[in-house]
């Protein structure tokens, strides 16, 4: 977090009675260090490794065969195969990794590297780095410790607590300072485990719940033993595995009094080192106001800052302009000639359709002509017609009357 | 304020256990988010300085939270009872987040107008009668179905209905009660009366012509006369009416419905032997 102090007092409550403050503690240093989620996840990956036992496949697994290749021209496929008749294993596949009863691909060996060396300056960054996020209220709450009634956070307690016998003295305390919600939630949530590991021995999953810190075991280890999800510890021996599970950084920790001193002392701070780690100095923050937002607004910046240059239409904000083939005055601005170019159009037009319009007529006229012409020719045709008939008629008739 | 960023790097880029990943959205279970939706601005966690409008039976409560309360849990949220009426109300989120950012003040407004709407709703649909669903086991129904039917059939009950009439009737119970369906009663009497008139009516026929006694006529003789030839018979008055068609109609008008009509048309004979005497 910060050099400075966000918080210099911490309260201290009583482990019965009333929940009120009986006394203020200074917050140490360690609660300012700066919380990095990279560095504890990093050396939390590597510390979980450390815990692991050795484990292999048998060395002759698949390997106590004499079996050997039949070479070419036997139309088998070349891999080697046992020797010998007289059973349904003779003439078989042995020893590759695809080979039914062949060993594996690479078999698995001790000598494996089990565990990982992390540089002892990491580990304590990793540790400052995670006791300083129990301190924070949003982080706690992130890893889904029941804390909405706390009175506190860090939540710092008498030293009567450590004297502590009885494991309902214990399950009373919780309930008396608000931190038995979370072992509630333990309690609800015990699961059977999901996986073989359910017949190896782990069985049931619980959850995390608070973690109790003491100066002094006077029976507090064993009052506390007992209640699902609550785990002890020692303020010297602060195991980053329990302060950050999975690590995810914000564990709910109780501080007896005298453990919450002494944080000062082992681990430090920036100007003097620890009193138990030898050479030991709080890591230092690489940002000391991590509030960029605020430091860009604030008017120390501000005031330095150059003045706003013009933003460049090429990439700036798409500018509304009218349509020009919606409105004619917008055209004309950006093509005076347009107009002209109408008109002209419009004359072409016009002198076109008259054109068109004298052929058609011409045309139209032409074939009137020929069709009225036709019919007088017609007519005069009938007309000679009637007279020679007429003509005819007068013979017959004089003939008719004789 | 100096927090926040860290912790929205630890929370939301990483592991939060309020989150909620969905294909498309990554939503926030926490009780005191503004949206529900998982966001920088929007996350209770990573903002030191917040606000929410919450529901506590149909009151509507503003929670604020600021970075002076946040190492006391349990009073890290101010809670401040909004008033009724929705535009007091939106002047007192104004007043109370005056200082918060403008995007806390929006959308706690908006927050407020969704619940009293959904608050209106409720009020609404409590004082009309809601539809219970209720399953329809296929099975149970089928069962049901045909036990009711099969005990239907084996109750007889119209069979039961009609000897418990019976024996009633025959008890006496309905002595001196004749009239309980009027019209079938009026009907009944009608073709009581139409009776009791027909046979005197018949008897006073029978005396005019036997004048008194009645005597059956031999069908051999009967038959003598008809050969002879039609005498004249002497027609009444009364004749000339058919009795019979009188009741034939008035049991028309009685059929039951359901029953096929039947039209009967009925020949009065003219005798022209008569007609020609008159005339």
């Amino acid at each position: 977090m910060t050099t400075q102090q966000l918080r210099p007092i911490v309260s201290v409550f009583p482990i019965k009675g009333k929940v009120k403050t009986i006394k203020q503690v200074p917050l140490p240093s360690v609660f300012s260090a700066p919380i990095r989620p990279d560095v504890v996840r990093f050396v939390h990956t590597n510390m979980a490794k450390n815990n692991r036992q050795a484990h292999a496949v048998s060395t002759t697994a698949g390997e106590q065969t004499s079996a050997t290749s039949w070479g070419t021209g036997r139309a088998v496929a070349r891999i080697p195969r046992v020797k010998g008749s007289g059973t349904g294993r003779s003439g078989q596949a042995a020893f590759g990794n695809m080979c039914r009863g062949g060993r594996m691909y690479a078999p698995k060996k001790v000598w494996r590297k089990w565990h990982r060396k992390i540089n002892t300056n990491q580990k304590r960054y990793a540790v400052c780095s995670a006791i300083a996020a129990t301190a924070v209220t949003p982080l706690v709450m992130s890893r889904g410790h029941r804390v909405n009634k706390l009175p506190e956070l860090p939540l710092v307690v008498s030293d009567q607590l450590q004297s502590l016998t009885k494991t309902r003295q214990a399950v009373k305390f919780l309930k008396f300072i608000g931190a038995y919600r979370d072992v509630e939630k333990v309690i609800r949530t015990k699961k059977t485990r999901v996986g073989q590991g359910k017949y190896r021995n782990r069985r049931h999953v619980l959850r995390k719940g608070p973690m109790v810190v003491y100066a002094r075991n006077l029976g507090i280890k064993k009052a506390f033993r007992n209640i699902p999800g609550v785990e002890t510890a020692s303020v010297y021996t602060l195991n980053l595995l329990k302060l950050a599970p999975g690590s995810q950084m914000g564990r709910f920790i109780i501080w007896t009094e005298s453990a919450f001193k002494l944080l000062e002392d082992i681990y430090g701070s920036w100007e003097k080192p620890s009193k138990f780690k030898s050479g030991f100095y709080l890591p230092r923050p690489v940002m000391v106001n991590t509030d960029v937002e605020r430091i860009i607004k604030s008017d120390q910046v501000q005031t330095v800052l150059r003045n706003r240059r013009p933003r460049s239409r090429k990439y700036g904000k798409k500018i509304q302009r009218a349509d020009p083939y919606e409105d004619m005055s917008v055209m004309v601005k950006l093509n005076p000639y347009y107009k002209t170019k109408l008109q002209k159009q419009k004359e072409l037009e016009e002198k076109n359709k008259k054109e068109r319009k004298e052929i058609v007529d011409k045309s139209r006229k032409e074939y009137e002509d020929w069709l009225y012409f036709s019919e007088e020719e017609e007519e005069e045709e009938e007309e000679e017609e009637e007279e020679g008939s007429d003509e005819d008629r007068e013979i017959e008739v004089l003939s008719d009357e004789n | 304020m100096i927090q926040d960023d860290i912790i929205w790097s630890c929370v939301g880029e990483n592991f939060c256990c309020f989150k909620a990943k969905t294909k498309l959205e990554t939503f926030c279970r926490n009780r005191y988010n503004l949206s529900g939706i998982c966001r920088r601005k929007l996350c209770p966690l990573a903002n030191s300085q917040y606000a929410t409008v919450l529901e506590h039976r149909g009151k509507c409560l503003l929670y604020m939270k600021t970075i002076e309360r946040i190492h006391t849990p349990n009073k890290m949220w101010e809670k401040i009872v909004l008033p009724d009426k929705y535009s007091d109300a939106l002047k007192m989120i104004d007043e109370k987040l005056q200082y918060f950012p403008k995007m806390t003040i929006n959308k706690a407004k908006q927050r407020l107008t969704r619940i009293r709407q959904y608050l209106m709703r409720m009020r609404r649909m409590k004082l009309t009668v809601q539809p219970k669903l209720v399953r329809v086991n296929k099975k149970v129904e089928r069962r049901e179905r045909k036990r009711e039917n099969r005990a239907l059939e084996v109750a007889k009950i119209e069979k039961s209905i009609n000897n418990e009439l019976v024996d009633r009737l025959k008890s006496g119970l309905y002595d001196g009660f004749y009239n309980f369906d009027q019209e079938e009663f009026e009907q009944m009497l009608d073709k009581i009366g139409a009776k009791y008139e027909e046979e005197e009516e018949e008897k006073e026929k029978e005396k005019e012509k036997t004048g008194g006694s009645t005597f059956v006529i031999d069908e051999e003789a009967e038959n003598e006369m008809e050969s002879w030839g039609k005498t004249p018979k002497i027609w009444d008055m009364e004749d000339l009416v058919d009795d019979d068609y009188e009741k034939k109609m008035k049991k028309l008008k009685k059929r039951k419905k359901g029953k096929p009509k039947f039209e009967i048309e009925f020949e009065q004979e003219v005798n022209h032997q008569q007609k020609r005497e008159k005339n």
